[in-house]
C-alpha cells in the first residue's frame, strides 16, 4: 500500500504553506490553536487505506480525531468517540488524524475492535497537527461547515463522552448554549425538596395509605404529623378532614376542610368533604 | 389508653418478632440484616416502621407473622417516596444497585447507621466495588473516602448526571475541600491550597481548566505520590526516561523530549534545535518538567514559573521568563540570558 504518492505530497505540502500564511499568529495564554472562528484552509492528506481524503467536507460539521497510537488516553478514548460517532450517525463527517512516525500495525491496533469507522489519515511528520496549535493528545477538533474553527475537545477522564456529544450537537445547531453549558458544567442534583416538606411529604403518603385501609384514625394520626412538618400543604388537611370524617367525627372534619380550602379555595376533594359533612352534620 | 404507648408497644413486639425471625447469616457476612433493630441502637428508624403498622408495607398487620411486601420492593418503597422514579428518569446515571432493590442498600425498619443503611460507608459500597478496596489498600491514602460522608462525599448514591455518579466534576468536588490553607498529608506537609493558587495564577493547565482532576490524580488510593495516576518526578533533577515522565506522557508528546530536532514536536526550539530536548533528555541531571513548568497554574503563559525552590533550603531560583515575537528569552536563571527563536521574524 502506498500512500506517500508524490503528488500527494506536493499537494500537502503547499495545502500546508497555504495554512501557514492564512492564519493568525495569536494564541492564547501560551495555547498554539488559532482562536475559535478562525477559517481554517481545507487540506487534502494520505489515507491509510490508499487514496487521499480532504480533511474538511463541503457544508458539513467536522470532527477532526487527532490520535497517537502509543499513548493510553488514545486508546481508551477511541471506543467512547466511537459511541458518539454513532449517536450522531451522518450528521458529522469524522476523520482520524495519525502522524506519520507511526506504523499502520501501530495503528490498527489502537482502533481494533473500537468500532471507530472514521478514515485515518496521515499527516507527515505532524505538520498539520502543529500548525493547528494540537499539543495533547486524543484532540476531536471541531470545524463547522463554512470551515471555522470552532473548538477543541480534548480527553476526560470523567463525561468524555457527554462532552463531546454535547459540544458537536450544539455546532450542530441541535442543543443551546444553556444546554451545552448544562453538560459542560453539570450542576449538583440538588434536592427536590428541603428536609421538612420532604417529611411532610412522606407522612402525606401514609397517611392516604391508612385511609385507603380503613384505618381512619391512623390517618388522622399521619396526616396531623405531616402539618406539624409543613402546615401549608392543603393536602394534608384534606386526608385529616376525610379520616375524621370517616370515623364520624365531622364536626372537627369540617374544621380540617376550611384549613385546605384557605390554603387553596378550588381543592375539589376539600369542598367535596365540606358539603358531605355538611348533610350529615 | 394514648395512642403512642400502644404504637410503641407494636413496635417492640415486631422487632422482637423479626429479629428473632429474619436469618443470621446476613448479619454474619458484616452486613445488617433486614430486619429491625433494638431501638436502643438504632441511628435512623423508618417512618412506616414506627407507626407500628406493619401492613404498611407487608401483607398482613401481624406483627407475629407480617408475611412478604405487598409487591416488589421498589414498589412498596416508591408508594411514598414518589420522588424516585422521576429522580431516575431526570439523570442519565444511574445506580446499578437500584435494579436490585432499595434493600440492598437500606433496612426498611431502622438501622445503627444513618439513612437506614444497612451498614456505613465505605463498608456498604466496598461489598460490591472491592476494586475501590484495592485501591484503597495503597500506600498513598484519601482522607476524603474515610472522613466524614465517605463515598457519599463525591458520589450520589442513586443517580447524578456525572459519570460514575460524581455530585459535580472532579474539579468542584476536589476544590471542595482542597481549599483550605492548613491541610497536610500522611506525613505533615503541606497540601496546597488550589483554590487559592487558582485565584493569584489565571493561566490554568489544561485538566485543571476543564475541571478533570481525576486526568492526573487518582481518587481512591493509590502508589506514588500526592495520588498521581502514571510517575511524574519529585525533583529538580532526574534522568530521562519515558517511564519517569509517564503521567505527562499521558497526554503530551514525548517526541518533544526525545527528538534532538524538530520543527513540529515543540515551540520550544531554536530552529530545528529542540530545547526541551536540551534540557530534559539526559542520562543523570534533566531538568525535569516542575523546573520550569507550574502543574496547576501559572502567571505566566506555558504554565511558566516565575520561580522554582532549589537547594535544600528552598531558594527561589527566578526563570525571568519573557515571551518575543519570534520566540523567547530566559534570563539570569540558570544560565545567562539566552534567546531562542521559532519562527521567522516580521
Amino acid at each position: 500500500m502506498r500512500h506517500h504518492h508524490p503528488l500527494a505530497r506536493t499537494v500537502v505540502i503547499t495545502a500546508i504553506a497555504l495554512v501557514f500564511g492564512a492564519w493568525s499568529e495569536s494564541p492564547a495564554a501560551g495555547s498554539r490553536t488559532p482562536p475559535p472562528g478562525t477559517t481554517l484552509d481545507n487540506v487534502r492528506l494520505p489515507l491509510l487505506a490508499g487514496g487521499a481524503r480532504d480533511l474538511l467536507g463541503q457544508k458539513t460539521i467536522d470532527a477532526l480525531i487527532f490520535l497517537r497510537p502509543d499513548q493510553d488516553h488514545s486508546k481508551t478514548s477511541v471506543a467512547r468517540i466511537a459511541e458518539v460517532e454513532k449517536e450522531l450517525g451522518n450528521k458529522v463527517r469524522w476523520t482520524a488524524v495519525v502522524g506519520t512516525r507511526f506504523k499502520k500495525d501501530q495503528i490498527d491496533k489502537l482502533l481494533a475492535g473500537s468500532g471507530l469507522a472514521a478514515p485515518v489519515t496521515l499527516d507527515k511528520d505532524g505538520a498539520y497537527r502543529n500548525r493547528l496549535g494540537v499539543v495533547l493528545e486524543p484532540m476531536v477538533v471541531i470545524v463547522s461547515r463554512d470551515h471555522k474553527l470552532v473548538g477543541l475537545q480534548a480527553y476526560h477522564q470523567v463525561n468524555y463522552a457527554p462532552l463531546l456529544r454535547a459540544r458537536l450537537r450544539h455546532a450542530l445547531g441541535e442543543i443551546d448554549d444553556a444546554e451545552l453549558a448544562r453538560i459542560v458544567d453539570p450542576p449538583a442534583n440538588g434536592k427536590a425538596m428541603n428536609k421538612e416538606d420532604a417529611k411532610a411529604h412522606r407522612y402525606i403518603k401514609l397517611a392516604a395509605r391508612y385511609l385507603a385501609q380503613g384505618k381512619h384514625d391512623k390517618a388522622v394520626a399521619a396526616a396531623r404529623k405531616a402539618i406539624t412538618h409543613d402546615a401549608s400543604i392543603a393536602l394534608a388537611h384534606v386526608l385529616e378532614g376525610e379520616g375524621l370524617a370517616a370515623g364520624g367525627d365531622c364536626k372537627s372534619a369540617l374544621a380540617a376542610f376550611e384549613r385546605a380550602l384557605a390554603i387553596d379555595a378550588r381543592d375539589a376533594r376539600a369542598i367535596a368533604g365540606k358539603k358531605k359533612c355538611a348533610k350529615g352534620a | 389508653m394514648s395512642r403512642a404507648p400502644a404504637a410503641a408497644a407494636l413496635t417492640a413486639i415486631c422487632a422482637t418478632t423479626l429479629i428473632a425471625l429474619l436469618p443470621a447469616t446476613a448479619a454474619a457476612k458484616g452486613l445488617g440484616g433486614l430486619g429491625p433493630h433494638e431501638a436502643k441502637d438504632a441511628k435512623s428508624s423508618h417512618a412506616a416502621f414506627e407507626d407500628g403498622d406493619c401492613s404498611i408495607c407487608h401483607k398482613r398487620a401481624d406483627a407475629k407473622n407480617p408475611g412478604p411486601v405487598r409487591t416488589p420492593i421498589n414498589d412498596v418503597c416508591f408508594e411514598c417516596h414518589d420522588d424516585f422514579p422521576d429522580m431516575m428518569k431526570k439523570f442519565k446515571v444511574q445506580h446499578g444497585a437500584l435494579k436490585k432493590g432499595c434493600t440492598g442498600c437500606h433496612n426498611p425498619h431502622n438501622s445503627p447507621e444513618v439513612h437506614l443503611l444497612r451498614m456505613g460507608m465505605p463498608g456498604l459500597c466496598l461489598r460490591c466495588h472491592d476494586g475501590i478496596q484495592k485501591k484503597m489498600n495503597l500506600p498513598v491514602k484519601h482522607n476524603a473516602l474515610t472522613d466524614g460522608a465517605a463515598c457519599a462525599n463525591c458520589h450520589e448514591p442513586h443517580a447524578s448526571n456525572v459519570e460514575k455518579l460524581l455530585k459535580r466534576l472532579p474539579f468542584d468536588l476536589c476544590v471542595n475541600c482542597h481549599s483550605k490553607d492548613k491541610m497536610t498529608d500522611e506525613s505533615g506537609n503541606k497540601l496546597t491550597n488550589i483554590k487559592d493558587l487558582l485565584d493569584k495564577n489565571k493561566v490554568h493547565h489544561s485538566p485543571v481548566a476543564d475541571k478533570d482532576c481525576s486526568a492526573c490524580h487518582t481518587p481512591h488510593g493509590g502508589e506514588k505520590f500526592r495520588l498521581l495516576i502514571e510517575s511524574y518526578p519529585a525533583k529538580f533533577y532526574s534522568g530521562f526516561s519515558a517511564g519517569n515522565y509517564a503521567l505527562c506522557f499521558g497526554c503530551h508528546d514525548e517526541e518533544a523530549m526525545r527528538a534532538p530536532e524538530t520543527t513540529s514536536a515543540t515551540n520550544f526550539r531554536h530552529g530545528k534545535r529542540n530545547l526541551h530536548y536540551l534540557h530534559v533528555n539526559k542520562a543523570e541531571r534533566g531538568r525535569t518538567c516542575r523546573a520550569c513548568h507550574e502543574v496547576h497554574a501559572s502567571k505566566q503563559a506555558f504554565q511558566l514559573r516565575d520561580g522554582v525552590p532549589y537547594g535544600k533550603k528552598g531558594w527561589i531560583l527566578k526563570m525571568n521568563f519573557s515571551k518575543n515575537p519570534n520566540g523567547g528569552t530566559c534570563a539570569k536563571t540558570c544560565h545567562a540570558a539566552k534567546t531562542y527563536v521559532n519562527r521567522k521574524g516580521k
